[in-house]
């Protein structure tokens, strides 16, 4: 995959590299999923997405040295399975200052970013919370599922953004499920003792 | 009344962050080297802007005695030329209390120029390899500071992230209970 495109492990499509269709859609879908978001947001859930926002926001900062490069935690399933449809408006704010603070991906790209990273976040929800509520399926499993499903569908929703700008993405497209397993792996296991923990000290915070 | 307090200390929180980042952002630098006599140096902010009219003091090491005061121009450089074999420090103030230094270490007899140079093939790379060192000291240390900068304003840039991520949250309550849509 081409250093310009994409670090290794990393999800933030960088400048230049998008077709103007595909940021066009990426930020009409984004500007509909944040919408949306904004309207069903109520005022008691506001502190509980800005921490999770902030939880995403650091996630991705902190990089682990894997095989040739480095992978990051993604965690956009825990936020989704947390969060619900609010979650497109915590990963938005997040990204958003990424590309800003520490120019992660760039900001013609955010739309699709954030549309990449709150889609699969949001089915990880309707998948798995009732689930987790009725307790039908054991909450490890659940937080492992949560996050293993959450990066896959990422990683699938970039390789087609990368597709969709141009066939010579093609090669790169399919690497990128390659070199998003260790990722795949990571969150699920992370997600699962994140869940653990929160069902011990603060159970409240699994109902949305 | 829980959720205004949870809001208060957001509000509170956000405040500390981004002001924190603020501070952090406008950290005054100093460079400095010696070419000959001449004693040159540069100051500048965190992001690289010119520190312009800085007043520039140089003390000696030995006896903290003030040897000579300049200020730097436009473009936050400066130029004095020095008589002294001797280690100094250099203070720069640019105002506001920002405030930078830089120590510039001599070894004694430095300037001397009636050293015979040495005849024997080892000696003279240990000397030419000393000359080297002391040459590219400053540069390593400039590096180092670089260095240093670059890990803190990862660190400052994150907890400023926390902040905004706070400032936009709070911003949303506010908009939401104004509409109450």
């Amino acid at each position: 995959m081409p250093e310009t495109a994409l670090k290794w492990g990393s999800m933030h499509i960088s400048e230049g590299i998008l077709s103007l269709p595909v940021i066009t859609t990426g930020y009409a879908l984004t500007a509909v999923g944040v919408g949306i978001s904004l309207k069903r947001l109520k005022d008691k859930d506001i502190v509980k997405t800005a921490v999770f926002s902030a939880i995403f926001f650091i996630a991705s900062l902190i990089h682990v040295p894997l095989g040739p490069g480095n992978v990051h935690l993604i965690l956009n399933g825990l936020v989704g399975l947390l969060l619900g449809p609010a979650c497109f408006c915590a990963i938005f704010v997040a990204l958003l200052l990424q590309t800003i603070l520490f120019q992660f991906g760039g900001l013609t790209g955010l739309g699709v970013n954030t549309f990449n990273m709150a889609m699969p976040a949001l089915l990880c929800f309707f998948l798995f919370y009732k689930l987790m509520e009725r307790n039908s399926l054991p909450l490890t499993l659940v937080g492992f599922l949560t996050g293993f499903i959450s990066v896959s569908l990422s990683a699938f929703l970039l390789s087609v953004s990368l597709i969709l700008s141009g066939e010579h993405f093609e090669a790169s497209a399919k690497l990128i499920f390659l070199a998003h397993i260790p990722v795949m792996l990571i969150d699920g296991i992370i997600t699962a003792i994140v869940l653990q923990f929160i069902k011990k000290v603060k159970p409240e915070i699994l109902c949305v | 009344m829980r959720l205004k307090t949870s809001i208060l200390f957001l509000t509170f929180i956000g405040y500390i962050l981004t002001v924190n980042n603020y501070v952090f952002a406008h950290k005054v630098n100093l460079f400095c080297y010696l070419e000959g006599n001449v004693l040159n140096g540069e100051g500048y902010y965190s992001g690289g802007r010119p520190s312009r009219k800085a007043e520039i003091e140089v003390y000696s090491l030995s006896n903290n005695s003030l040897i000579i005061k300049t200020k730097t121009d436009d473009a936050g450089k400066f130029k004095v030329s020095l008589d002294v074999v001797d280690s100094f420090k250099v203070i720069m103030n640019a105002g506001q209390g920002h405030k930078a230094e830089f120590i510039i270490e001599q070894e004694k007899n430095t300037l001397a120029e009636d050293v015979e140079p040495p005849t024997d093939k080892r000696m003279l790379e240990i000397e030419i390899d000393r000359l080297i060192e002391k040459k590219t000291k400053p540069l390593e240390q400039r590096i180092r500071n670089l260095e240093k900068q670059q890990s803190e304003s990862g660190i400052v840039s994150i907890v400023g992230g926390l902040g905004l991520i706070t400032g936009i949250f709070i911003f949303i309550y506010l908009i939401k209970k104004k509409h109450a849509f």
